[in-house]
């Protein structure tokens, strides 16, 4: 999905991973649409196994995903990257002048999320289903087949510093930040909403760190 | 000392609450031990315990293991706050 001219910079965002992408797809097209209003255009690549990808999830590996965000960085030309949650464990190939992460988050913290709101609504999903994610065939999270593969992976990620980046958290996060903003973290949202106040407060910080 | 952090303990589970289930923050104000949750508010179902849960770790830095967790928690405010003080000011 892509927003905004053709001419001038060019923005891509590495989405954040699972149903996490669920919950912010608002917040991240009303995001898109506001820094088209100011003439920078912003790329929403899928994943392979996500979206519109022809590739069933259950067959992607950790490297698919990070070959996939180097690949949209050549092919949209992008001058600029905005990773978003688990989307910043899929950046750090990528250099560029211009280079935010929002609400960063290790891969353990995903998967633990994963399989809490699994072990929560399934009584069957009991400590063995829970072990046999990471060595068994794949296994339904969040709506998603994540492949043992991909899912030992995701757990094992952390966000790698890079040099001159900017991290965005909520003011309600205890992470290291550049920028604090206040806002609701949408992606803990069952219910996908969005947030005008935070996709307006993002879209700021993103255009003064282009300009 | 301690009833401070008591006191921070049960403004950061009332703001885990209006932003993880989207209530209006004058309602959560209004809460009480005895406010029923679960079953009794619509926003907060099975779908929406999990996110609630972890925000509520990551607020507090705390750590809930499966095991403790129990239905029992989530009936009512009162009793979401106690375990959340249990685990927070341990």
């Amino acid at each position: 999905m892509s927003f905004g001219p053709d001419a001038g910079p060019q923005l891509l965002i590495v989405p954040p991973l699972f149903e996490e992408l669920n919950r912010t797809r608002k917040l991240i097209s009303d995001l898109m649409r506001a820094l088209a209003a100011s003439d920078i255009a912003s790329h929403l690549p899928d994943l392979p196994g996500t979206g519109e990808s022809e590739t069933s999830l259950s067959d992607v590996t950790w490297e698919d995903w990070r070959h996939a965000v180097t690949d949209a960085t050549g092919h949209v030309g992008a001058s600029a990257i905005l990773a978003l949650r688990g989307g910043c464990l899929l950046d750090d190939a990528e250099q560029h002048a211009v280079h935010i992460r929002f609400a960063p988050v290790a891969g353990k913290r995903l998967i633990r999320d994963l399989l809490r709101s699994r072990s929560l609504t399934d009584p069957a999903f009991d400590s063995a289903a829970q072990k046999a994610v990471f060595n068994g065939g794949s296994t339904n999270l969040g709506g998603y087949p994540v492949g043992a593969g991909l899912a030992s992976a995701v757990r094992d990620a952390e966000v790698m510093p890079i040099d001159g980046a900017t991290t965005v958290r909520l003011e309600s996060d205890h992470g290291e930040a550049d920028i604090t903003i206040s806002g609701p973290p949408l992606w803990r949202r069952a219910e996908p909403s969005g947030s005008p106040d935070l996709s307006e407060k993002l879209a700021e910080i993103v255009a003064n760190r282009i300009a | 000392m301690a009833t401070e952090a008591a006191e921070k303990v049960e403004e950061t589970l009332r703001a885990a609450l209006v932003d993880v289930l989207g209530l209006d923050e004058a309602r959560v104000a209004a809460f009480d031990a005895d406010t029923e949750l679960f079953g009794a508010i619509p926003e907060l179902d099975s779908m929406a315990v999990a996110g609630l849960l972890t925000e509520i770790e990551d607020r507090l830095d705390i750590w809930i293991e499966d095991d403790e967790f129990e239905a029992e928690m989530l009936e009512t405010f009162g009793n979401l706050l106690a375990f959340a003080k249990e685990k927070a000011l341990q």
